[in-house]
């Protein structure tokens, strides 16, 4: 299973983009192969996530709760709840928008992702980097400069596909754009508000 | 960069010189971007930022070191002589310079420790941004959470101090959080200063809101650091800096001449930043360990902090000491931790503990609803209850949604049916029993700690919580932004709170107004979906109570077709009112009020909605003639039919409604009550029951002219606003902190 891309926004953080129906979470050491790695003292495979038409469903492999409540069996994660695995290390699973299968998984622990991440975003059909609280990918602009935009993604048959809205000077390897394009690993895609590249994990 | 016995290097300038912003979020035209090298042995992966000095690079070294790099554009020479001299200085709460290199173009290269967080700059900003994200590692205004940060950047100071370096530019920009530590950033580089808090550079030693006024004459001891420290700790604690203005000039003005309005702090913090913010460097504390004693905390010999623990060093166990000596030192440890918490509280105004009786009573009548929802969390009976009904919500697998509404809804339709089964007593009398045994565990147990939590909230200081009139959950909310006021002097003529009201409200609407489109979709299509369950559950209940109650000539208290023919006509013409009522309220909330032109297209929705109600009955086969009990009809003399016989058009040869009776009904309702206000986020109650009452009376007062079958008609108005009301997104205007806030905002306007 392909391990999840990282998207890398200047000035704003790092993400994972987690494409695939089920991801796993683990601990980070050399040699584990899961999806999303956490330096922290977990089991090498510590629970699965895995997409269920519109919802996520956590599966654990060890000692578990959400919002306090042990983990017994398969449950539905919902928006704002906290994961806390191995008593100590927690997640929180936002879905900021409704609109949205999209989910954001961040760390609230004194814990890291490894590599070092902001968030890992659970794709669904769609995506949204930009300003506003209903993005996945918060991006704020740049001091001083007012942005309502955003760059939707897309999935499609054959891969994924960015829209940007309102972003002005946006271009994708240097080449100017103006209608949706296909989103490629290596691709610098720049704007005056917000500029990133997505590559392999 | 500068030695204690040092003068100035440059002659300091005030006006602010090629200004180069500096940023929160994302970046504009970073000059390299991921995967390229342009430091041998380093990746780059992302920016981090542009300021005056150059860019900052996430990168990673080719041994897998996560490392920040910062490309230094300007005054090369000077920039690495400063951070030469630093880099080899080791504390958790500096951001460690690994090392110096060159790129093949003899371009300069900070090598330096990669933080993960946000600066403070970034951090107070995001506390008072709509788009705040989640994640807090302390709340802007709450001492008990930021004193334990404050006192980290004082350590940091305290060490470059101690190294004979002064910092000379500690503002939020230069201070990063990462996980709990709070970091120094930025010790080693000369200063292109801003001549905002957050923008723009001159080549002068400070930033202007956060620089010692001694700085203008050449001083440059470590009191500037002093100083600074006093203007943060103002900021982190109020969200504005204490001396600002329109002009460069006139904030170097207040900091030579004004004193600062600390009136609005705790005592102990309010000497804390008198101190700091002497005019006279020699009146400010002499260096950070005395700065952190007074705060409540201490250094330990390695330069960490911790809380003060002992105030002498006598308390040190001897490493063989006897069990009599060890008693003797727990009792000399725990009596200077009671003195360190006296301190440590003396510093944040906190009284004392012990409450009287009369204390206690008052309390429970002050602290408001969130300080008893705050006791009920430590009450056991009720975590027991609650602990409950969560086991029996997780049994039905229903914690899908967290709305308040879902939770309201439920308790109104269990109220109802506990009301019509007769199980209304025993209920009270088990919740007036509770009662009395809560006021009484209340007296027992709270604690002057609840009381200052509950002052730090509720008051009117801005050193309560400044955000506390934000936290409406799940609701746009204007924010009284401290970037735009900045100034915390009280106003001398207070606004009164009719007109801060009005300010408010206006502030709320042009936020509200900035929503995008999902946003404002979300929240009308969550109305619609609540508003609708609630009328439903209501319309049933009532339908309930009508029929078991023997309302309906026709069933006598029993369930058959036409009372459930009714009863669905009840239902969906509360649904189609309330969803009508939302939309057009969605719509309006942030719009000025237009009572003319809101009540005409009001009613006209409702001669759409009275078609509806008409087709509704025709299609249901309701009898009303049948269903109706002439003792609950009101065919008295003034609300009856005989009133409205000159209107016969609009009733058939029974003198029912017909098409025209219902659109004359509907549209009449629809347009006497000013239903939008019972919908609208800036209503003054979320729930009024006397809003409800009111409703049903103006359908009644409608229905003395267009007359109509009771009681339907006014079950369905009391429907409806029930539904309405409990739907609608609200946002909450009572907080005390309003008319001063809005007033600041006038003032500093003006």
């Amino acid at each position: 299973m392909p391990k999840p891309k990282i998207l890398w926004i200047d000035g704003v953080g790092s993400y994972a983009m987690c494409d695939s129906d089920e991801v796993s979470i683990g601990q980070a050491f050399p040699g584990n192969d899961v999806d999303l790695a956490i330096r922290g003292d977990l089991s090498r495979k510590a629970c699965i996530l895995c997409r269920k038409g519109e919802d996520h469903l956590v599966q654990a492999y060890q000692s578990m709760t959400i919002d306090g409540q042990p983990l017994q069996r398969p449950t539905i994660l919902r928006s704002g709840c906290i994961l806390r695995i191995a008593d100590r290390i927690e997640l929180l699973y936002t879905r900021p928008t409704v609109l949205s299968a999209t989910a954001r998984l961040e760390l609230v622990s004194n814990h890291r992702w490894q590599p070092v991440l902001t968030a890992a975003i659970l794709l669904g059909d769609s995506c949204i980097i930009g300003p506003t609280a209903d993005a996945h990918v918060l991006c704020p602009p740049p001091r001083g400069i007012d942005w309502n935009g955003r760059f939707v993604w897309f999935r499609q048959a054959d891969g994924w596909v960015c829209k940007g809205v309102a972003c002005p000077g946006l271009t994708a390897g240097d080449t100017p754009i103006g209608a949706p394009f296909a989103i490629k690993t290596g691709l610098r895609v720049q704007s005056e508000v917000a500029s990133w590249t997505l590559t392999d994990g | 960069m500068i030695m204690f016995t040092k003068k100035l290097i440059r002659p300091p300038s005030p006006l602010p010189v090629n200004p180069i912003m500096e940023r929160q979020g994302a970046a504009m035209k970073f000059l390299y971007g991921n995967g390229q090298r342009p430091l041998e042995g380093y990746v780059i992966r992302r920016g981090i930022g542009i300021g005056g000095f150059g860019e900052v690079y996430f990168a990673e070294s080719d041994s897998g070191k996560e490392v920040a790099l910062k490309r230094i554009q300007k005054n090369l020479d000077v920039e690495i002589r400063g951070v030469r001299h630093c880099l080899n200085l080791r504390h958790p709460n500096l951001v460690a310079i690994y090392d110096i290199r060159y790129d093949q173009d003899q371009q300069g290269w900070i090598v330096m420790e990669f933080i993960e967080g946000e600066s403070l700059r970034d951090h107070l900003d995001r506390s008072t941004d709509p788009l705040a994200g989640p994640i807090h590692s302390y709340e802007l205004g709450k001492p008990e959470r930021i004193l334990p940060v404050f006192a980290q950047i004082i350590a940091g100071m305290t060490y470059l101090h101690d190294q004979g370096i002064v910092h000379r530019d500690l503002k939020p920009a230069n201070i990063f959080l990462d996980k709990g530590l709070a970091k120094i950033g930025d010790y080693g580089l000369s200063k292109y200063i801003s001549a905002s808090r957050r923008a723009g550079q001159t080549e002068s030693v400070g930033t202007f809101h956060y620089m010692a006024p001694e700085i203008g004459k050449g001083e440059y001891g470590k009191e500037i650091d002093i100083y600074s420290l006093g203007i943060i700790l103002f900021e982190m604690l109020t969200g504005t800096v204490p001396f600002d203005g329109q002009s460069t000039q006139e904030i170097l003005l207040k900091h030579l001449t004004a004193d600062p309005d600390l009136s609005m702090l705790p005592d102990g913090l309010a000497h804390v930043i008198a101190k700091c913010l002497a005019k006279n460097p020699t009146h400010r504390y002499r260096d950070g360990r005395e700065m952190l004693h007074d705060l409540g905390f201490e250094l330990s010999a390695a330069g960490f902090v911790s809380p003060l623990v002992a105030s002498g060093p006598a308390i040190r166990p001897p490493l063989n000491g006897n069990a009599s000596a060890k008693a003797s030192d727990q009792s000399t440890q725990t009596t200077a931790r009671t003195t360190a918490r006296t301190t440590a509280k003396k510093a944040l105004g906190i009284p004392s503990n012990s409450l009287s009786t009369s204390q206690r009573i008052q309390a429970f009548f002050t602290i408001g609803i969130d300080g008893h929802r705050e006791m009920l969390q430590r009450e056991p009976i009720f975590q027991q209850v609650r602990g409950g009904l969560e086991s029996i919500k997780n049994w039905f697998g229903s914690s899908s949604s967290k709305d308040s509404n879902n939770s309201i809804a439920a308790l109104v339709a269990i109220a109802v049916i506990l009301a019509v089964s007769g199980a209304a007593t025993v209920l009270g009398s088990i919740l007036g029993a509770y009662a009395i045994y809560y006021s009484l565990w209340f007296f027992g147990h709270v604690t002057a700690e609840d009381l200052r939590k509950t002052s730090w909230t509720k008051d009117s200081s801005p050193v309560s919580n400044p955000l506390a009139m934000q936290e409406t959950v799940g609701y746009p909310t204007a924010k009284i932004r401290p970037g735009t006021t900045a100034n915390p002097r009280r106003p001398s003529k207070p606004v009164s709170t009719k007109e801060a009201k009005r300010m408010w409200k206006a502030q709320q609407q042009q936020t509200l107004a900035q929503r995008d489109f999902w946003s404002s979709a979300h929240h009308w299509l969550q109305s619609l979906t609540f508003s609708g369950l609630i009328a439903a559950v209501a319309s049933i209940a009532g339908g309930f109570i009508a029929v078991s109650n023997g309302y309906l000539a026709s069933s006598n208290g029993i369930w058959n077709s036409q009372a459930l023919g009714a009863i669905a006509w009840l239902g969906l013409m509360s649904i189609l009112c309330s969803w009508t009522i939302v939309t057009f309220a969605r719509r309006w909330e942030t719009k000025q009020e237009d009572s003319i032109a809101f009540r005409f297209a009001m009613m006209v929705a409702g001669l759409i909605l009275g078609a509806v109600s008409f087709q509704l009955s025709e299609f249901l086969l309701i009898p009303w003639s049948s269903i109706l009990n002439a003792s609950t009809d009101f065919q008295t003399p003034w609300f009856g039919k005989d009133f409205n016989r000159w209107l016969k058009g609009f009733y058939d040869a029974d003198r029912l409604p017909n098409l025209a009776g219902h659109m004359a009904f509907f549209a009449a309702l629809m347009w006497i009550v000013r239903w939008w206000r019972q919908s609208d986020a800036l209503r003054k109650k979320k729930f009024s029951i006397w809003a409800i009452v009111w409703s049903m009376l103006m359908a009644g007062l409608v229905q003395a002219f267009f007359y109509f079958p009771s009681p339907w008609c006014l079950w369905m108005a009391g429907t409806t606003s029930l539904a309405v009301q409990i739907a609608s997104p609200w946002i909450d205007p009572s907080h005390p902190q309003l008319a001063r806030k809005v007033s600041e905002e006038k003032d500093a306007h003006a």
